[in-house]
């Protein structure tokens, strides 16, 4: 079962990887410093215990770990076209989630979202990385008791 | 013969300077301080030695106990009580003497004045008792005197013996070149066998010279002659000439010139040598080569020759254990610290090196032999030495309140400058603080001093960098 989630993931990691290539390729030139990178505002980053209706609650920086799941949640403005963007979750700097998500224009919220087990106490943060690969923001908090 | 050949091979160069040196070093204790009382107190203080060994080997607790604390308390009294006698030797005889010269026992007295003073007083039939000392002490024979404490001439022995003068009857005693005391009681010959015309002043000098190793001369006041006593015997001498030559031999002077030992010396010095070196042989093998013992030590590695731009990340052990052997007394006598193990880095390089530990590594005191260390390879990782800036994140711990959320924090500074290995910080991208307990946090915001948790340990904060931080932090309530 484990074995086939892993094969999915990498599956899906190579596909989001070509699509990001793709989106490069096909935006030359908007910016010279980060060629491919689409034309985009973050106005909100938080990492919160909830996400309803599309609206964050309870934004923090310190959460128990019987919250149960935890969640990143951006909001994009000024968007020149479709691209996506990455949340990268580390666990005490070592990699422990990267999810893509869509972003669109003009103006897009999304959130990833992480179930905490036993194991997770301790230092996080998420990274926030444009198409370019290009970290946007980082969000730093822990997960205690 | 099997053992023979081993003994003999197992017999280093250094053991036979080891052996050379201390029985040189024995034999110039002996050469410098014989005569003397230190020496007799050290002959004394050994013997008390071996009895304290004997009673110990016996079983005799108290015995034993008392003799080794007068033993430890003599050696402070000799320190102390003869401290002139050793600065004398020490200080008063140049390198040469102290190293290798033989002087003579005591300071010449002026021979030739003392043999015409003695043939001078014949003629005038003055009878006159001159004592000069051998080696052994003569003090605790006489009786009397008065201090004098005069340069030996012709003239002062002549005044001392002249008849009219209220010393005259007693003996001169004579120390180096000076008259010590005059008026001096000689104890009297008990002897039945001497001639009856000897009269007192001859019993009086055998009386002494039976007792001790002392030369004395007598002046017959009523024949005029000169004699010499000297053991048991009692000698007329002739002439000034033959008495010179008597105080010569006495003194041990063979050549009036050149202050070689005499015979009787050179044979005493002889046979002290030969027992320095018989003694301090036997010494030298109680101590090692005695009974074959082991000993194992743990050593913490001595790393030396490192490149200032790189530094240690990682040791595959801190400390090797080392196994020994050697005799009983070398091994007892042996600390941890004296055993060291020592790995040379000049020629490691950034990353993991293999250094295997061998008896070129492995310092030992004299006298042990390695038998086996562990472990024999020792992999050291080796990191070149760089400066990376880093951000500061609190780890946060505990249980919030559940009533409120921690809403904010910000850290002063937000970025450190840490120091150590390439490697490592290539891979470390954050620097947390030590864990703050989120139960004592109240409603509100507030202010916190936390140490940074700088991990591994062979990282630290750059110079100029602080080791805390402050954490501002805003709680509020849940809605």
């Amino acid at each position: 079962m484990i074995g086939k989630l892993g094969v999915a993931l990498g599956v899906l990691w190579l596909l989001s990887m070509t699509a990001a290539e793709a989106a490069q390729a096909q935006a030359p030139g908007r910016n010279s410093a980060n060629p491919g990178a689409t034309k985009l505002t973050l106005v909100q980053a938080l990492v919160c215990e909830e996400v309803k209706d599309g609206i964050p609650s309870n934004p923090a920086i310190a959460f128990s770990i019987s919250v149960g799941k935890i969640y990143c949640y951006t909001l994009f403005d000024q968007v020149a076209e479709d691209t996506f963007v990455y949340h990268h979750w580390f666990f005490r700097d070592k990699p422990s989630a990267r999810i893509r998500l869509t972003v669109k224009h003009p103006r897009w919220s999304t959130f990833s979202s992480i179930q905490l087990r036993e194991a997770d106490k301790g230092p996080w943060r998420v990274e926030i990385i444009d198409a370019a690969g290009r970290t946007i923001k980082s969000l730093r908090f822990s997960v205690t008791d | 013969m099997e053992n023979v050949l081993q003994f003999i091979s197992g017999f280093r160069w250094q053991d036979v300077v080891d052996i050379g040196l201390n029985s040189y070093i024995l034999f110039r204790f002996y050469v410098l301080f014989r005569g003397t009382y230190v020496f007799r107190v050290l002959i004394g203080l050994t013997m008390l030695w071996f009895f304290q060994q004997m009673a110990s080997y016996m079983g005799l607790i108290v015995t034993s106990w008392v003799v080794q604390g007068i033993v430890a308390v003599a050696a402070l009294i000799i320190v102390v009580v003869f401290r002139n006698e050793i600065r004398s030797v020490l200080q008063a005889r140049n390198f040469r003497t102290i190293l290798w010269g033989f002087t003579a026992k005591t300071r010449i007295a002026p021979i030739e004045i003392i043999a015409e003073s003695a043939f001078e007083l014949a003629r005038r039939r003055h009878g006159a008792l001159i004592v000069i000392p051998g080696d052994e002490d003569v003090q605790e024979m006489i009786q009397s005197g008065i201090a004098w404490n005069g340069d030996i001439s012709r003239e002062m022995i002549l005044s001392i013996f002249y008849p009219d003068n209220p010393v005259h009857d007693g003996a001169a005693l004579i120390e180096g070149d000076r008259v010590d005391r005059v008026g001096v009681i000689l104890p009297l010959s008990r002897r039945e066998d001497l001639p009856s015309y000897l009269g007192t002043r001859h019993r009086a000098a055998l009386g002494l010279t039976e007792a001790t190793d002392a030369l004395v001369i007598v002046v017959s006041e009523q024949r005029g002659e000169v004699s010499v006593a000297k053991g048991l015997r009692l000698q007329e001498v002739e002439n000034q000439h033959l008495l010179a030559e008597r105080i010569e031999e006495h003194f041990g002077i063979a050549d009036e010139q050149q202050r070689l030992p005499a015979k009787k010396e050179r044979v005493e010095v002889t046979t002290a040598a030969l027992v320095s070196l018989l003694f301090i042989t036997g010494f030298w093998f109680s101590i090692s080569r005695g009974l074959e013992t082991l000993v194992t030590f743990d050593v913490p590695i001595e790393y030396q020759n490192r490149n200032p731009n790189m530094e240690i990340v990682h040791a595959s052990v801190n400390a090797v254990r080392v196994n020994l052997s050697g005799s009983g007394t070398l091994v007892k006598s042996t600390r941890a610290d004296q055993v060291r193990v020592k790995l040379d880095l000049s020629t490691a390089s950034a990353g993991q090196n293999d250094f295997a530990v061998t008896s070129a590594n492995i310092s030992l005191p004299p006298g042990l032999v390695l038998k086996n260390v562990s472990p024999q390879t020792i992999v050291v990782d080796l990191d070149v030495t760089v400066k990376k800036e880093l951000p500061v994140q609190v780890d946060w711990s505990g249980r919030l309140n559940e009533n409120l959320i921690l809403a904010e924090a910000t850290v002063d500074p937000a970025r450190v400058e840490i120091s150590g290995g390439k490697r490592i910080l290539e891979n470390l991208q954050t620097i947390y603080t030590e864990k703050i307990p989120l139960d004592r946090l109240r409603e509100g915001a507030g202010l916190l001093e936390v140490p940074l948790a700088i991990q591994p340990a062979s990282l630290k904060a750059a110079s100029g960098s602080n080791e805390k931080v402050a954490v501002k932090y805003l709680t509020r309530k849940r809605e």
